[in-house]
Order: C-alpha cells, then sequence, then structure tokens
C-alpha cells in the first residue's frame, strides 16, 4: 500500500468519501476525529443519499419467503450483469423482524424497506428496515384506526428530495356495499417527525384497485392503478401521491388501457420509468406498457407482450440487459428472454406470493432515526 | 484569411513545462480555462498546478466528451484504467483545480471503488492521516457497527 505523495485539500476528501458505500463510510469513521465529524453529519449524508440516484446500480434486490418448519424471510442480492446473473455472495441480509407475522412489502427506496402486516386489509403495523447499515424503525400506530371490518388501507412509500424525508401514505377507504365511499381518509407519516398527520390537500376521487395494491415510485412520487366512480364507462388511470408537495394527481392511462378492467393491472417502476402490468383474465398473457416521459401520455409505449400460458406468472422487475424476471405457477423466480422466449430458474421453493425484486441501493437512511436491529 | 471561431487554437502549459495545442472550444470544457481566456484573453495558458503527464490524460478525456456523445462509459473506464492510485488522485486534482465537474465526479467514483474494500490502518496509511483518538476512543467508535469492520 503506497502513500499518496500529494496533500488532499478537506473538501476534496469529502467529495470522494461521499461516493462510498454505507458500510465502509461507518468503517472509516474510526480514521480520525476530522472524519468521524464529517461522515456524521446530517448534510455529508444528504449529499451522499443524492449522490445515489448518480449511481448506476449493478444488483438486483431478491426477496422471498420459505416455509420449511415456519415463515422465512430470505433476502439475497443478485449480481446484474450483462451475460450472467449470480448470487453476490458477500452480501449477507438478516431478516431482523419476528417471522410469525406475515409481511407485504409496501416498496423500497434508497435501500430503505417499507413492510406492512398484511397491506391489503389492515396496514397498522408498519415497519422500516435499511438492510445495508443494520437499523430499523418500527412505526406509532396510525391516527385512522377505525373498525377493520369493512375499511380497506392502502399504502405508498417514497422519498422527499427537498426535505430529505422518507414518507409513508396511508389511505383509508370505507367499505360501502358493493364498492368503498370517496374520498378517503389520508395521513402521512415522515420519519424525520416520528409520526402521523393529516394533509392539507384534498384527497382524491379514485378507487385503488384490490388485487394489486403495489405501488410504483418514481420521479418523487408514488403510483397506484385506480378509478374514479363508476358511471357507466371505465375509466382506469393512474393516480399519484407527490411525496414532496403532498398532493394526488391523476395520470391518464392510453386509451386501451383505459378501458380495461384496473383489477387486472398494477403500477410499477421499471428501469426508472412509471409502468403498468396489464394481465388478461385468464392470466394467460401479460402486457408491460412503459411511459418514456413521465406525465406526457403519448409516449405510453407497449415494452413487453409475454405468453404466460407457458406456465409463467407474475412480472416482478427487469433486468439491466432486458431479461424479464417472473415468477412461475410453481412459485419459483425466472429470468424470461423475450427474444429466445426461454426461461432460466433462479430461486424455487418459495412460498405463493412472496417474491419482491427490485433494484439494490445502499444508504444511510435511518442513521439518525432508526434503531440497530441487534444482528 | 481569418479562423472561424470554433478552431481557434491555444496552448496549454503544464508545470513540467510540457506544451499541448488545443482547439478552443474543447479547452474550455475547464471553466478555469474558460475564464483564463475570457478575462485575460491569453493563448498561451500556464498551468502550474497540473504536470504533462496528467495534463495530456486530461486534454483526451475533453477531447472525448466534446463530440456530446453519451455513449462513453467505455472510453471513461480505459481513459481511466491505471493501477496507481497516485495517477487518479493527480487527475482528480487536476479537475478540481481547472474545474471540470463531470471529470471530477467520473474521478472520485473511481477511487471511492478504489479504497471502499481497505481497513481503516491501510486508508490511514495511503491518505497520510495521523489517528488522534486514544485508544478507548478508537474501541467505541468501533463498537458501534462492529460488522462493519469485518
Amino acid at each position: 500500500m503506497t502513500t499518496l505523495e500529494v496533500y488532499l485539500p478537506e473538501e476534496v476528501v469529502y467529495q470522494i468519501l461521499s461516493w462510498l458505500p454505507p458500510k465502509s463510510l461507518l468503517r472509516f469513521r474510526c480514521v480520525c476525529k476530522s472524519w468521524y465529524s464529517l461522515i456524521s453529519s446530517p448534510n455529508f449524508i444528504n449529499i451522499h443519499t443524492r449522490n445515489l440516484t448518480y449511481i448506476t446500480s449493478t444488483r438486483k434486490l431478491i426477496r422471498h419467503c420459505t416455509s420449511t418448519s415456519r415463515r422465512e424471510e430470505v433476502y439475497s442480492v443478485f449480481l446484474d450483469n450483462q451475460w450472467s446473473f449470480d448470487r453476490d455472495d458477500d452480501i449477507k441480509i438478516d431478516f431482523p423482524f419476528p417471522s410469525s407475522t406475515k409481511y407485504t412489502i409496501v416498496g423500497h427506496c434508497n435501500g430503505l424497506i417499507c413492510l406492512s402486516d398484511d397491506a391489503h386489509d389492515y396496514a397498522i403495523k408498519i415497519v422500516l428496515w435499511n438492510p445495508a447499515i443494520r437499523r430499523k424503525l418500527i412505526l406509532p400506530l396510525p391516527n385512522i384506526i377505525l373498525n377493520n371490518m369493512g375499511y380497506m388501507y392502502v399504502l405508498g412509500f417514497g422519498f422527499d428530495c427537498k426535505a430529505n424525508d422518507y414518507k409513508i401514505v396511508r389511505l383509508c377507504y370505507e367499505n360501502a356495499g358493493d364498492s368503498n365511499k370517496l374520498p378517503p381518509l389520508v395521513e402521512v407519516y415522515s420519519v424525520k417527525t416520528g409520526a402521523w398527520r393529516g394533509i392539507t390537500a384534498p384527497a382524491p376521487v379514485c378507487h385503488i384497485t384490490g388485487y394489486f395494491l403495489v405501488q410504483g415510485f418514481v420521479n418523487g412520487a408514488a403510483h397506484w392503478v385506480a378509478y374514479p366512480q363508476f358511471c357507466g364507462q371505465m375509466r382506469s388511470l393512474i393516480l399519484s401521491f407527490d411525496m414532496c408537495n403532498e398532493v394526488f394527481r391523476e395520470i391518464m392511462l392510453p386509451k386501451c388501457l383505459a378501458v380495461e378492467s384496473p383489477w387486472y393491472m398494477g403500477a410499477v417502476t421499471i428501469q426508472d420509468s412509471l409502468s403498468v402490468v396489464e394481465y388478461d383474465r385468464s392470466f394467460s398473457m401479460l402486457s408491460v406498457w412503459v411511459m418514456k416521459e413521465y406525465g406526457v401520455v403519448e409516449s405510453w409505449t407497449k415494452r413487453y407482450n409475454i405468453d404466460t400460458k407457458v406456465g409463467l406468472g407474475i412480472m416482478l422487475g427487469v433486468r439491466r440487459n432486458g431479461e424479464v424476471l417472473l415468477t412461475t405457477r410453481n412459485e419459483e423466480l425466472v429470468e424470461y428472454d423475450v427474444q429466445t422466449r426461454g426461461s432460466m430458474d433462479l430461486i424455487t421453493y418459495a412460498m405463493k406470493n412472496s417474491f419482491f425484486v427490485d433494484t439494490y441501493k445502499e444508504s444511510f437512511a435511518l442513521l439518525f432515526e432508526g434503531e440497530k436491529t441487534h444482528i | 484569411m481569418s479562423k472561424s471561431p470554433e478552431k481557434k487554437l491555444v496552448t496549454l502549459k503544464s508545470s513540467d513545462k510540457e506544451e499541448f495545442v488545443v482547439e478552443e472550444s474543447i479547452a474550455v470544457t475547464s471553466e478555469t480555462i474558460k475564464n483564463i481566456i475570457e478575462d485575460c484573453g491569453l493563448e498561451l495558458i500556464p498551468l502550474p498546478n497540473v504536470d504533462g503527464k496528467t495534463l495530456a490524460k486530461v486534454i483526451e478525456y475533453c477531447t472525448k466528451h466534446s463530440t456530446g456523445s453519451n455513449d462513453d462509459s467505455k472510453f471513461d473506464d480505459e481513459c481511466l484504467d491505471t493501477k496507481q492510485l497516485s495517477v487518479l488522485v493527480d487527475m482528480l486534482l487536476a479537475a478540481n483545480y481547472l474545474n471540470i465537474k463531470s471529470l471530477f465526479e467520473k474521478v472520485c467514483t473511481k477511487i471511492a471503488d478504489r479504497i471502499k474494500d481497505m481497513s481503516v490502518e491501510e486508508v490511514r496509511e495511503v491518505f497520510k492521516i495521523e489517528n488522534d483518538f486514544t485508544p478507548e476512543e478508537e474501541k467505541k467508535i468501533r463498537d458501534e457497527h462492529a460488522w462493519a469492520h469485518e
């Protein structure tokens, strides 16, 4: 190890450090006092978080559950290269919450995972977890806790880049016969304030679909497939919640999707673009539409059309080389080449509906607010 | 016959007196050089903080990037591919002095990649940093995130 001959000014060292992964930085806090205070400062953490948007991630985070003697959460990181997709054995992630609870992953942003106990129905117990720095945060109970029977809750998770704050939005729909009442009750939790509160903007007058309560976080907003009050003609659309300004907006879908039933669609993020996955009613076909230019309705483009009769199931994500990651009817994870229509097993023996895939990033989220995971 | 403005040439002189003739449009990728030309109108610009070896690489970078093509990551990997950390650091300091933001950020990430797996002792050795913690203080910090040191 040769010593550098030149002297590096402090502001240059600061810049180099702001591109390092969190594990290295936590280790380098020991180097000397000035590095310790630098790495611990909120300003530095903000710059580090901002740099994440410029780092092209070459890895994917994959979660699934196994059930040997009891339900176990398994998190693996895969190296996403052009010609290979292999597990990164250097990264070992241990799930720090009790396994007795059945968790749904609400979202994943800057390496921070948001989980809820069954987001479809109750969504009261919500936790945040940053595996890269081994910190977690159990959220306080939301303010809107109503009679569990007859209410449906929807969650959205994302990052407010102006306030450098992670937020969770929760919508509570009261059941009223065939459909739910509009508008829903809305509240937001922010990690920095550590509390739930209402929003000043009006609540949306849309229903969010029940089957795929997935959300896609992109461009600073959480997105769901939704539809306004039904009045004869179905009009599916995308509902978004802007995390910075805390307002709801609607984004139109292309005509051929808008007339389709929203129950078979889900809003997801694919390679940093807002996308919609649509399944046909018999689940024999799936198509993926990508909004190439955010907010420009004319830019919706059909990117994939996949025949799933061959035993394929749910779309999970897209590899950097364009191959699609899907589940199969046997609850395996496969990668699928759209050109050759060939697929390859990646993970087998998972529990039903337990797969989650996203681009892997490592950040300092929860460094100041969370607690250690004791693992 | 006057040259059209885009073809105007300037000479950059390194700290070890090496001279490089470069198109002005490429040279002004450096904000520092841009300001010198605008303020003083010089055609021979002395750069006492950059040696010839490093300046040659910087000019190579600026030339490749002036075409405006976005697909130059492969080139960057080759241009910045060096076994010696000191060469990268020289480029970083040059990019800092010459105020070339994109090059500065790229070299930063390369250096970060090079040092990310180093131990605390190795980092101190490379950057000539003196440990001003007492053994007790250092142990306390280490224990806060013991797993990061494995």
